[in-house]
């Protein structure tokens, strides 16, 4: 724990003496001896006294105690809260309320610890405390205590702890189906043999609980990646089903070889992306058919992800919802964390989650050209962090980062659309499905900053736009 | 004369009246989507559905009073209540952004690829969700979404709690 009370101690002496069984210099406020020659003041045995306010001896006979500290409901680990003893057992000049003392417990009153920096500031007849809160991330509460000669248990300002990062919204989960519930259709592959379902209800269920908790672990996580070195296909689509998308997919490309039908890839992503992300669709196709499943990035490709419209739309909406939380908790994070994953389809979501989610398809922000859509096409799934919260008065400025996600693969109604009628969206198809080459998860991740106004929620930040 | 003036008259009267103007409910049969979801920890099966409103209203009640007379004569209750254990029919205003979904996924240029982004033109849902901890009944909820805020009402409640 810490305060800000910072400064500077300048002492240039030639001679300078202070003893005293009790000397006590406070000051709030002005207080100046200035002297060219001569101000002295001697009070041997009562005399010389200036007050304004008359004091409070506080000798042992003194029952003068602090009945009330006050603070936040919530304070965020490593920043700056002020608490505050607004209540006494008798009424005090403002130069005694600076004698108020404080101190912390993270255990709730069984280890008590005392500040020794930083002063205590009065104004009104209320005593102030600067306090950095500074737990590990066991300690769930903080207690302040204010007080005159020892803490007294009953006085204390008892404050929720809140530590960032805290998970603000979650949609879908990387590699599983739109419900939730199995493989994605299109992060499935195999050679023909179909078999459902691909996950048991305790695997996904488990491992939806640690991707909402800790995120995305490759290690841990590898085969919902299709990065698990056991082998096993995980195939959802029969030779029939694969073979009935058209009649060009049994004519032309049945029978194909792979480097055949990798070469059709080529061919169709070359006239599907530029510059940055034409490099990037080679590379995802590269990892393609290196059939190792896994996590792809690729810096241009967030970058590109990041300055869409549609990803600016989302981070807009986002921006709102966090500030429409904080203004709701009275200026706090207490209401900020969600960590439920949504699948879209549940009662109320639409109209809870206005922001939607980033996509890029072929008619919108010239995606079609920039390469985007045949990267990415529409976001599978997201996660969005809440990193940092600075805040100053009633203004604040947050972090935050969003992970978006996305399946490079086909399904079945992806080749229903007008996909079967391209060749290399044909033998993209074939070879996840029926040669057994196996998509991968496309992460996309960048952080980004916004500032508020406790007093301001969505509605608000809408209207000043 | 008189007799062109007029032939053209009750052309251009017939021209205006075969105009559509009024609220028509266009069902998405190809947007059906059935599959196992997850409700409240649950795995059972689902059925998704989808409408367009053409000419919305712009009132809550009036589009409340549509989906429900909808809802009343196209949704068996007690065949839902025995096999999902969720169901709805979502509906989206009939506009330039959802047209395409009539073409469900046969729509060539894959002009939007998931009506579920549509949200500027979302205007309310019949629903059922089985109830936490109860394998046999459920509920039923209408929600409402106008550009003046949404609203949503229970409509029967079979749980025990």
């Amino acid at each position: 724990m810490g305060d800000n009370s910072t400064g500077s101690l300048v002492i240039v002496a030639k001679n300078y003496t202070e003893n005293g069984e009790k000397v006590r210099w406070n000051s709030a406020g002005e207080t100046n001896l200035q002297s060219g020659k001569r101000i002295q003041l001697h009070g041997k045995q009562e005399g010389v006294s200036f007050h304004k306010n008359d004091p409070v001896v506080l000798n042992a006979g003194t029952t003068v105690k602090v009945l009330k500290v006050e603070g936040p409901k919530s304070v965020v680990n490593g920043n700056t809260y002020e608490f505050k003893a607004t209540s006494f057992s008798e009424q005090l000049p403002d130069n005694q309320l600076r004698l108020v003392a404080w101190a912390y417990s993270f255990d709730g009153g069984k280890t008590i610890t005392h500040f020794k920096t930083g002063t205590t500031r009065v104004e009104k007849g209320v005593a102030y405390k600067s306090i950095t809160v500074d737990g590990n991330t066991v300690d769930k509460e903080v207690s302040v205590y204010a007080f005159f000669r020892k803490p007294d248990t009953k006085v204390v300002a008892t404050t929720k702890i809140i530590y960032l990062p805290l998970v603000v919204d979650v949609y879908r989960t990387p590699g599983l189906n739109e419900d939730g519930t199995d493989i994605a259709n299109d992060m499935a592959f195999g050679k023909g043999v179909a078999k459902r379902p691909v996950y048991t209800k305790g695997e996904v269920d488990a491992y939806k609980n640690a991707y909402v908790n800790d995120g995305f672990d490759i290690k841990r996580d590898a085969k919902y990646a299709n990065a698990a070195s056991n082998g096993a296909y995980s195939a959802i689509y029969s030779e029939k089903q694969i073979l009935n998308t058209g009649y060009l997919m049994q004519l032309s490309n049945a029978a194909s070889s792979d480097d055949a039908l990798f070469l059709d890839f080529r061919i169709m992503v070359e006239t599907m992306a530029r510059g940055d992300l034409n490099d990037n669709i080679k590379s995802m196709i590269s990892k393609f058919q290196k059939n190792e499943g896994g996590v792809y990035e690729n810096a241009k490709l967030t970058a590109a992800a990041q300055a869409n419209p549609s990803t600016q739309r989302f981070c807009t909406g986002i921006e709102d919802e966090m500030a429409e939380r904080i203004k709701k908790a009275g200026g706090e994070l207490i209401n900020m964390e969600d960590k439920k994953i949504y699948t879209g389809s549940e009662a109320g979501y639409k109209t809870s989650h206005p922001y939607g989610h980033p996509a890029f398809p072929y008619s919108r922000d010239y995606n079609l050209i920039k390469g985007l859509t045949i990267a990415v096409n529409d976001v599978w799934s997201y996660k969005v962090t809440l990193l940092s919260f600075k805040q100053t008065g009633d203004n604040y400025k947050a972090r935050y980062e969003v992970q978006l996600w996305d399946h490079f693969g086909l399904d079945l109604p992806d080749m229903e659309k007008f996909y079967s009628w391209g060749a290399g969206f044909r033998a993209w198809f074939l070879l996840q499905h029926l040669r057994g080459y196996k998509p991968f998860l496309t992460k996309m991740v960048f952080t980004k900053e916004f500032s508020g106004n406790i007093n301001e929620g969505a509605q608000e930040r809408k209207n000043k736009r | 004369m008189k007799y062109t003036f007029l032939l053209l008259l009750i052309c251009g009267l017939f021209a205006c009246s075969t105009k559509p103007t009024g609220t028509h409910v266009i069902y998405l049969d190809k947007l059906d989507h059935q599959a196992t979801v997850e409700v409240n920890g649950n795995y059972g099966p689902g059925f998704y559905r989808y409408a367009l409103i053409e000419n919305p209203p712009n009132s809550a009640d009036s589009i409340r009073q549509i989906i429900q007379q909808y809802c009343d004569s196209a949704v068996n209750k007690q065949d839902v209540e025995a096999h999902y254990v969720r169901y709805f029919i979502q509906f989206y205003r009939l506009s330039d952004n959802t047209k395409s979904y009539q073409k469900g996924r046969e729509d060539y240029w894959d002009v939007h690829n998931d009506i579920n982004q549509e949200l500027a033109d979302y205007r309310g849902e019949y629903r059922y969700e089985r109830c936490i901890g109860d394998s046999l009944h459920g509920i039923w909820t209408m929600e409402i979404n106008t550009p003046a805020g949404s609203k949503m009402d229970t409509l029967e409640n079979k749980c025990a709690q």
